[in-house]
C-alpha cells in the first residue's frame, strides 16, 4: 500500500486504466506538452511519456472541441478521459455535455452508448470568479450524467476506475486545494489528504456514500472540501457535547440517498454543506429529498451551508466569506439543537 | 364573551400551586393584562396578568392548593352573567380536560433545557415569531415519537426546547420519562396494632419543601453520584481578599469567599465544559455560558437562584450579584426565571462550619461543588512547619457522563487558581 | 442540361447510377409523404424536409460504406435514408412509435440508427461538428479504414464548435468530410447576410484542409467530390470541407410561409431541381430508358405506401419507455 496525494491517486488511476484497456486515452489542453504540467494540476504528468502523445492527446484552447470529440470517441468505441483545466471551463463545452452527451443515447432508443469521462476541478483558490466555481449542480441536474466528487486518494483512484469503466458519461469533480500537486502547481491553502491507495485493481461504486465520522445529533452531508471543513467542525462541536454524524456522498448522481436517510432516521437532523452558491446547489435536491423521505424523522428543519449567492471574489478575505467555514458549520448545527 | 380564568402551569416540577391572593375583588371590572392574582410556585410568588377583559368572578379562595389548568375565575362581559358556575376546583370540561391540562402542565416547563447560549444559537428569526400566534411548533420527529407513544399533540402548549421554540424528539421523551415516574405506588401499612409514636408537633411541608423533597428524591434515584474530596490550600487567598477588603471602599459589597469560588469555579469551567453541562439521559449538552446556581439558606428554605454569564463577570460584579441574589432570596423576592437555567451549583457550607459533606445534583446538572470551612492546621509548607488555611473541595459529578478523571482535572484546575490566586489575573 | 452533369458517371455502372437515382426518388417521395401525413395531423410536431437537397445525401452516400458514420442535422431524414436506414423506420419514428428507428424517443429531428453508422442526428446548429471528429479520432486510433461524414447546413459555419472541430481535425488528419448542403437560408437568414466571404468552402484554408464548392444539385458532381474527399481521409491525409450549392424547395420547417424568399427566386431553383435532371441525364447519355425508371418509380412508391403501413400498425411505445435508455447499465 502507498500513500498518495490525489493528484498522485487520480495518475495512478488513468496509467493502470491505460494499461488494462488500450481503449482509454486523455485529451485536453496542456496535458502531455513535453516540458509542460500535466494539466492544470499535474494529474497526467508524465503520462505522454509512457503512453506516447496519441494516447494523451494535447489539444488546442477548444473546449466545445474536447467534450464533443471525446463524445464521438466514446461512441466509436474508445474510453476517453476528457479534462478542462478549470470546471468553470465547462460552461464553454456545455451544449456538447448537455444537449448531446447526456442524451444521445435516449434519443438513439439505446442503441448506443456513451462511455466517457469528464474530469474538472473545482473550488474557490484566489483565482476571482471565473476559476473558483463549484459548478456540480449545473451536471447534477441533468439526465444522463453521472456526477462524482473524490474527497480522499483511495476514492480518487477507485472513482475514476469505475467512471472510465462505466457505459455512461460520467464528470468527475476535483478540488484544486485537496490534489496536493507538488512544484509549481502546489496550491496556496491546499489541505493534501494524502492517504493509503492499494496497489491491486480496485473500485470504488458510484452511487456510494460514506460515512466519515459516526454521530448520533445531526447529519451533515459534505463533498470536498467542505467534507474536510465539516468533520474539523465536527471536532469542534464534539467539544461542545455535539456528536455530529459526517457522510461523504463521493457520488452526487445517482445520490445515495438511503445512507443519508439511515443516518437523518438516527440523528433528526440535517445540514448539507457544499462550495457552491446556495440556490438550487446539489444540497437544496439532497434537502428536498430528505423533506421527502425522512420528513417524519426530522426533528429540526434541514439547513445548508453553502457560498452565497455572489461570484466567487478574488480578494482572500472575501474569499474565505464566501467559502463555508468550520465557524459557519458549528454556527449553524448549534442553532439547530 | 366570557374568559376563563385557569391556574397557569408555571411550575416545572409541582402539580399544584397556591392562589396567594385575588387583586381584584368580585365583580370588579378587569382591563386585560392587569395583574389580577398572585400564585406561590415551588420556587417563587408571581403575578399573574388577566387573560382578558370583563366583570370578576372569583371561584377559588386564596390559599387553596389548585391544580394548574384548573377553572379559578371567569371574566364575563355583563355583572349578571352566569353562564357558568362549576364548582370550585373542578375542571370546566371534566376529567379529560384535566388531565390534558395536566400534561399541558408538563410540557411547558420542557422549555428549560433551551438551546444553547453564546453565539446566535437556537434564537428563532424575528419572521418566524411574527404572526405565530399562539402556534405550537412540533417536529416531525416529535410528532412520530408522540404517535408511537399515544401522546396527542393536542396536549402540547407554549414553546419546546428546539430549533424556533419547537418541541423536539428529547422534549417528548422527557414527557415520557416524567409521566412514568409519577409516583404509582402504595405503602405498605404497618399493623394497626403497633403503637404510634406521639409527636411534639406536625408540619405541613409547604410547596417549596415540597419541592425540595421531590428534586432531592429525583437526584438520589436517577443520579449514579461520586463524591470526589481535594483539600485547598488557601492561605495565599485568606491574604489577597484581606488585603482587598482593606483597600475596598465601604460603599462596595464586602467580597466574600464565595464570590472568589463563583469566580474561579466559572473560569475552570470554561476550560472544563463537560461539567458546565445537562445531561437527559439522551443528550449531554455542554454549554459555554456558564450559569452559576447558588444555594442559599434563607433561613427557612434552600433556593439556588442563578448567577448568569457567571464566566464573564468580574469580582466585584460577582459580589454585587450574588449580595443581590441572597438579599432577595431571604425577602422571598425571587422571581420564577431567576431560578431557571443552572448549568452548575455552588454550595458553600463553610459559614456553618461543615467541613465534609456529599453535595447532591439538581439533575439535569451533571455537578455540584460543595465548600468546606476554612480552618487553620499546621502543615507542612515548603519543608517547614507552617500554620496553614485549608480548606475542603467536594465536588460531586453524575458518573453516567463524568469519570473520575476528568472530575479531578476540574477539581485540580480549581484548587491550582485558589492556591495561587494570582493566576486569576490570567 | 447534360453539359452540367459533371463527368465521371463513366466510372459508375448503371446499376449504381439507377440506385442513386432510386434514392433520390426515394428521399423525395418519403418527405412529400410526410408532408401530407403531417398536414392530415397523422403526424404529430414538426418537420424539417429535405425536399431540393436529395442530390447531397445520394451522391455521398454512394461513397461510403456500412461501417462508415454520418453524422446529421435537425433535417435528417434524407442523410438517414442516404445511409440505409430504412423508410419504415424512419416513419414509424415520425410517428413516435416503439418500432421507430429510435423507439419513438429521437423523432424526426433525432432519427438514426447506429447499426447503419447513422448517429442519432444532432438538432443542435453545429452540435454534430465536433461530434464527427471524434468518431473519425477514434476511427484513426482503432487503425480502421472508416470515415465520419458530417452534414450541416450554413448556419452551422458560423457556430463557435464548427471552428474548433474543424481546426482539430486538420491539425490531427482525421479521416472527416465536412459536407455543407448551402441552401442559402439559415431558417430565414440569407446567406449574403451572415458571410462576407462568398462561399464557405474558403474557410477551409484558415484550417490548412482543402476546401471546394460543389454545385449540390448535381448528384455526379456530389459524388465525385465526395469520392475524393473520402479517398482522402481514407488515405489519412486528413479531412475536407465540401460546400454543396443547394436548395430547399420548402419551408424551413411546416410553419414556415417562406416570405422572406422571392417566387422568382423558388422558380429559378426549381429549374435546377436535382432529380428531374439526373432522370433526364439518365435517360439522354446512360441508355436507360423510361420504363426501367417508372419501374423504380413504382417500387420507391411501394416502399413508402409500405412504411405508412408498418408505422400506423405498429405499437405506440408504453408509459414505463419513458424511463429507460437514460443510462447503460
Amino acid at each position: 500500500m502507498a500513500m498518495m496525494t490525489i493528484a498522485e491517486a487520480l495518475r495512478q488511476a488513468i496509467r493502470e486504466e491505460m494499461q488494462r484497456d488500450e481503449r482509454v486515452f486523455c485529451i485536453g489542453e496542456d496535458i502531455g506538452i513535453p516540458g509542460g504540467f500535466g494539466g492544470a494540476f499535474t494529474v497526467t504528468l508524465g503520462l505522454s511519456d509512457e503512453f506516447g502523445h496519441e494516447r494523451i492527446l494535447d489539444t488546442p484552447i477548444s473546449e466545445a472541441a474536447i467534450a464533443g470529440i471525446a463524445l464521438g470517441a466514446a461512441i466509436a468505441g474508445m474510453r476517453p478521459i476528457a479534462d478542462v483545466q478549470y470546471a468553470d471551463f465547462l460552461f464553454n463545452m456545455m451544449d456538447q455535455l448537455v444537449n448531446e452527451a447526456a442524451k444521445m443515447r435516449y434519443m438513439s432508443g439505446g442503441t448506443l452508448s456513451v462511455p466517457m469521462v469528464m474530469r474538472a476541478p473545482v473550488g474557490a483558490t484566489a483565482r476571482g470568479a471565473q476559476h473558483a466555481q463549484s459548478v456540480e449542480a449545473f451536471f447534477t441536474h441533468v439526465p444522463g450524467l453521472k456526477v462524482v466528487c473524490p474527497a480522499t486518494a483511495y476514492d480518487a483512484k477507485g472513482l475514476l476506475k469505475s467512471a472510465v469503466r462505466d457505459e455512461n458519461p460520467v464528470l468527475v469533480f476535483e478540488h484544486k486545494l485537496l490534489y496536493g500537486s507538488k512544484g509549481p502547481r502546489t496550491e496556496k491553502g491546499s489541505i493534501s489528504p494524502v492517504g493509503e491507495v492499494p496497489e491491486d485493481d480496485y473500485t470504488v461504486p458510484i452511487g456510494k456514500g460514506v460515512v466519515r465520522r459516526k454521530g448520533k445529533d445531526v447529519t451533515i452531508v459534505a463533498n470536498l472540501l467542505m467534507l474536510y471543513r465539516s468533520l474539523a467542525a465536527a471536532e469542534e462541536l464534539s467539544r461542545k457535547g455535539v456528536e455530529a454524524e459526517v457522510i461523504d456522498p463521493r457520488s452526487l448522481v445517482p445520490l445515495d440517498e438511503d445512507l443519508i436517510l439511515e443516518s437523518v432516521k438516527k440523528t433528526g437532523r440535517l445540514l448539507i454543506v457544499e462550495e457552491d452558491n446556495l440556490s438550487g446547489g446539489w444540497g437544496a435536491e439532497v434537502a428536498a429529498r430528505m423533506a421527502d423521505s425522512g420528513f417524519f424523522w426530522l426533528d429540526a428543519p434541514i439547513k445548508r451551508v453553502a457560498a452565497p449567492d455572489v461570484p466567487p471574489p478574488f480578494s482572500p478575505l472575501l474569499e474565505r466569506e464566501y467559502v463555508p467555514s468550520e465557524t459557519k458549520i458549528v454556527e449553524t448545527v448549534l442553532s439547530m439543537l | 364573551m366570557a374568559v376563563d380564568i385557569l391556574m397557569p402551569p408555571l411550575s416545572q416540577t409541582m402539580d399544584t400551586l397556591v392562589l396567594v391572593a385575588w387583586l381584584k375583588k368580585e365583580g370588579d371590572r378587569v382591563a386585560k393584562g392587569e395583574p389580577l392574582f398572585t400564585v406561590e410556585t415551588d420556587k417563587a410568588t408571581l403575578e399573574v396578568e388577566a387573560p382578558g377583559e370583563g366583570i370578576l368572578r372569583v371561584l377559588a379562595s386564596p390559599g387553596e392548593e389548585i391544580k394548574a389548568g384548573v377553572l379559578i375565575g371567569r371574566l364575563v362581559a355583563e355583572k349578571d352573567d352566569t353562564t357558568f358556575l362549576p364548582s370550585v376546583g373542578k375542571s370546566v370540561q371534566g376529567e379529560e380536560q384535566d388531565k390534558s391540562r395536566q400534561a399541558e402542565k408538563q410540557e411547558i416547563g420542557l422549555g428549560e433545557y433551551g438551546c444553547l447560549e453564546g453565539e446566535n444559537g437556537g434564537k428563532p428569526p424575528a419572521a418566524w415569531e411574527a404572526g405565530r400566534e399562539g402556534r405550537v411548533f412540533i417536529s416531525p420527529r416529535a410528532r412520530r415519537l408522540m404517535t408511537q407513544e399515544g401522546l396527542s399533540p393536542d396536549m402540547l402548549r407554549g414553546r419546546g426546547s428546539g430549533p424556533l421554540g419547537a418541541f423536539i424528539e428529547r422534549d417528548v421523551l422527557a414527557m415520557i420519562q416524567r409521566s412514568s415516574t409519577q409516583p404509582a405506588t402504595k405503602l405498605n401499612v404497618p399493623p394497626a396494632e403497633i403503637t404510634k409514636p406521639s409527636y411534639a408537633q406536625q408540619v405541613k411541608l409547604d410547596l417549596s419543601r415540597r419541592t425540595v423533597a421531590r428534586r432531592m428524591l429525583e437526584s438520589h434515584t436517577s443520579v449514579p453520584p461520586v463524591t470526589y474530596t481535594r483539600e485547598v490550600d488557601v492561605t495565599a487567598l485568606v491574604q489577597l481578599r484581606q488585603a482587598v477588603l482593606r483597600r475596598l471602599p465601604s460603599w462596595e459589597t464586602r467580597l466574600t469567599y464565595t464570590d472568589f469560588l463563583i469566580f474561579t469555579v466559572s473560569r475552570a469551567l470554561v476550560k472544563h465544559p463537560y461539567l458546565n453541562a445537562t445531561f437527559d439521559e439522551e443528550t449531554f449538552l455542554q454549554y459555554t455560558q456558564v450559569n452559576m446556581a447558588l444555594a442559599i439558606d434563607t433561613g427557612h428554605e434552600l433556593v439556588a437562584p442563578v448567577i448568569p454569564g457567571a464566566e464573564k463577570k468580574r469580582l466585584a460584579e460577582l459580589a454585587n450579584a450574588r449580595a443581590d441574589l441572597v438579599e432577595r432570596a431571604r425577602r422571598g423576592e425571587l422571581e420564577a426565571h431567576e431560578l431557571k437555567g443552572a448549568t452548575f451549583t455552588l454550595t458553600n457550607l463553610g459559614a456553618l462550619g461543615i467541613d465534609h459533606f456529599t453535595p447532591m445534583i439538581t439533575p439535569p446538572q451533571v455537578a455540584v461543588l460543595g465548600v468546606g470551612r476554612i480552618r487553620q492546621i499546621a502543615a507542612v509548607f515548603q519543608g517547614e512547619i507552617q500554620i496553614r488555611n485549608v480548606m475542603n473541595l467536594l465536588l460531586t459529578c453524575d458518573h453516567r457522563v463524568i469519570d473520575g478523571a476528568p472530575a479531578a482535572r476540574f477539581l485540580d484546575c480549581v484548587a491550582q487558581l485558589l492556591e495561587s490566586p494570582e493566576l486569576m489575573m490570567l | 442540361m447534360d453539359k452540367d452533369m459533371t463527368s465521371g458517371s463513366n466510372t459508375l455502372g448503371a446499376d449504381r447510377l439507377l440506385a442513386m437515382y432510386q434514392m433520390m426518388r426515394l428521399i423525395r417521395r418519403f418527405e412529400e409523404t410526410a408532408n401530407e401525413l403531417y398536414m392530415q395531423g397523422r403526424i404529430p410536431s414538426t418537420l424539417h424536409l429535405y425536399i431540393g437537397q436529395e442530390a447531397v445525401a445520394a451522391g455521398v452516400s454512394a461513397v461510403l460504406r456500412k461501417e462508415d458514420y454520418v453524422v446529421s442535422t435537425h433535417r435528417p431524414h434524407g442523410h438517414a435514408l442516404a445511409k440505409g436506414v430504412t423508410a419504415r423506420a424512419i416513419m414509424a419514428e415520425l410517428f413516435g412509435k416503439a418500432t421507430g428507428a429510435c423507439k419513438g424517443k429521437g423523432g424526426s429531428m433525432h432519427v438514426g440508427d447506429m447499426r447503419m453508422g447513422m448517429l442519432p442526428a444532432i438538432a443542435i446548429v453545429g452540435g454534430n461538428v465536433p461530434i464527427a471528429a471524434g468518431l473519425a479520432l477514434a476511427a484513426k486510433m482503432q487503425r480502421k479504414d472508416v470515415v465520419a461524414v458530417c452534414y450541416f447546413g450554413d448556419g452551422a459555419a458560423n457556430e463557435g464548435a464548427w471552428h474548433e472541430a474543424l481546426n482539430c481535425a486538420a491539425i490531427w488528419d482525421l479521416p472527416v468530410v465536412f459536407v455543407c448542403e448551402n441552401n442559402l437560408y439559415a431558417a430565414s437568414t440569407p446567406f449574403k447576410q451572415a458571410y462576407k466571404v462568398e462561399n464557405i468552402a474558403r474557410r477551409a484554408d484558415a484550417y490548412g484542409m482543402p476546401g471546394v464548392v460543389v454545385d449540390g444539385n448535381d448528384v455526379l458532381a456530389v459524388y465525385t467530390a465526395a469520392h475524393e474527399a473520402v479517398q482522402r481521409a481514407r488515405r489519412g491525409e486528413g479531412p475536407t470541407l465540401m460546400e454543396c450549392l443547394t436548395y430547399r424547395l420548402c419551408g424551413h420547417s411546416r410553419s414556415d410561409p417562406r416570405t422572406y424568399r422571392t417566387k422568382e427566386e423558388e422558380k429559378s431553383w426549381k429549374q435546377k431541381d436535382p432529380i428531374p435532371r439526373f432522370r433526364q441525364y439518365l435517360l439522354t447519355n446512360c441508355a436507360v430508358s423510361d420504363e426501367e425508371l417508372r419501374a423504380v418509380d413504382e417500387s420507391v412508391e411501394e416502399e413508402i405506401q409500405e412504411a405508412i403501413r408498418f408505422a400506423e400498425n405498429s405499437p405506440l411505445p408504453k408509459p414505463d419507455d419513458l424511463y429507460t435508455d437514460v443510462f447503460k447499465e
